[in-house]
């Protein structure tokens, strides 16, 4: 996952909190923001979130959508869902084990 | 400032191809957030940061967004920065230890003297490596001029050379004056000459950072085949093993003296007590541990280059 995500793997990096945002439908920079700080408690920085953006538009996991006024939307791509699902998983996983070992019933198997 | 200009002058923190690409929507992002409101601190705080980041993306200093060669020049070039710092704080390093053998008993010479000797061989071997690194480049150069490169250039060019004339000018009128004055007089008896001298120091330095950025400058816009980049990358690592050992020369020379001589270091009488640790001996010790850190990271950045490459090979 690592690679194809460009090490993408805390729960508040801020590409994933950018994708997880995105998977809910486009959304430009000042939207982006408050439903990150909305779902997530996060305040990102406006040079933590513009340089996440560059990123994954740099890894083809978002896509910039047509500029509307003065704003410029972006969508998840297909790599950008997957890649989303795979951290998401990843994180699932350790909050899984983390809740076994503290005596709590995960919500999967383990 | 009008908020407007406020963000334009935030935007000039990142590389003119990414505000190029993004400076539209992130203008309208700030305005959205900040809803007429001035930027804090800590946010402009943040948009530098972030600039500077994408800076060292765009310049191969950092990731993998460049191609590899230009990750090796943008290696060499780190170490060439490493260079100049060296050769400033080496500048006074040397007029600091002017006579310091006289000044230290004959048993305990020896040590001090090796590593002032060690500074000397490899600050020779490092010029050397630098000379021999601008003289394979020097072909590229004139095709780069030849094809109207130096309309870029040219700005950056003309002010060092400006620089170097004011330099060269004024340090052979110092020269000069200084035959006229006694040894009292040019060690701190005359308040005028020590007030040029110090003067002429700091235009010295300015010159050596105007020349470096212009070399900066022009090798960034050099086309240089894969053969000249590995030669000039073995060259850049070469210096850099020698900034290294300038260093640590360096520490072992003013150990030595400090431990033997420290009125030397002080300008104190002979045999007077006194501490070894000087202004200017710490502001040279940390441009020298500056210079190392530089020539490290420069050598990292081009073996990590080399891995790429090495990687891309096996994988064809």
């Amino acid at each position: 996952m690592g690679a194809f995500t460009g090490g993408l793997r805390r729960l508040n990096d801020p590409p994933i909190l950018i994708l997880a945002s995105l998977a809910s439908g486009p959304k430009h920079g000042h939207a982006l923001s408050k439903d990150v700080q909305q779902f997530a408690g996060v305040q990102l920085s406006p040079g933590t979130l513009y340089g996440a953006i560059t990123r994954l538009e740099e890894l083809g996991l978002i896509e910039a959508l047509a500029v509307e006024e003065r704003r410029r939307p972006y969508r998840i791509t297909q790599s950008g869902a997957a890649a989303l699902a795979s951290a998401a998983a990843d994180m699932r996983r350790i909050a899984d084990v983390s809740e076994h070992r503290l005596g709590r019933t995960p919500r999967v198997a383990l | 400032m009008s908020r407007r200009g406020e963000f334009d002058s935030l935007l000039r923190w990142y590389p003119r191809a990414w505000r190029e690409r993004y400076a539209q929507e992130f203008v309208s992002y700030l305005e959205d957030t900040l809803c007429g409101a001035a930027p804090t601190r800590r946010f402009r705080a943040s948009i530098a940061l972030a600039g500077l980041r994408e800076r060292s993306h765009d310049l191969g200093l950092v990731g993998t967004r460049r191609s590899a060669s230009d990750q090796t020049r943008a290696g060499s070039l780190v170490v060439l920065g490493s260079w100049s710092l060296m050769v400033v704080a080496g500048s006074v390093l040397v007029k600091t230890a002017e006579h310091f053998a006289a000044a230290m008993p004959p048993s305990a010479r020896s040590g001090a003297q090796l590593a002032y000797d060690a500074i000397a061989a490899a600050a020779v071997i490092a010029a050397a490596f630098f000379v021999a690194g601008a003289l394979i480049v020097v072909p590229s150069f004139f095709r780069f001029i030849r094809s109207g490169g130096w309309v870029g250039v040219r700005t950056n060019v003309l002010r060092s050379l400006f620089a170097l004339a004011l330099t060269t000018t004024g340090l052979l009128a110092l020269a000069s004056w200084a035959h006229h004055l006694t040894a009292h007089q040019r060690n701190g008896g005359d308040p005028w000459y020590s007030g040029i001298v110090l003067t002429f120091a700091l235009i010295a330095v300015a010159t050596v950072a105007l020349w470096t950025l212009s070399v900066f400058d022009v090798v960034r816009r050099l086309e240089l085949t894969s053969r000249v980049l590995r030669i000039e990358s073995t060259f850049a690592q070469g210096v850099a093993a020698m900034v290294i050992a300038i260093s640590v020369a360096a520490g072992v020379w003013w150990h030595q003296v400090g431990e033997h001589a420290p009125w030397f270091l002080q300008g104190s009488p002979h045999g007077a007590s006194a501490s070894p640790i000087t202004l200017p001996l710490i502001l040279v010790g940390s441009a020298m541990a500056v210079s190392s850190l530089l020539a490290m990271l420069g050598v990292l950045r081009i073996v990590s280059a080399q891995h790429r490459l090495e990687a891309a090979a096996r994988a064809h």
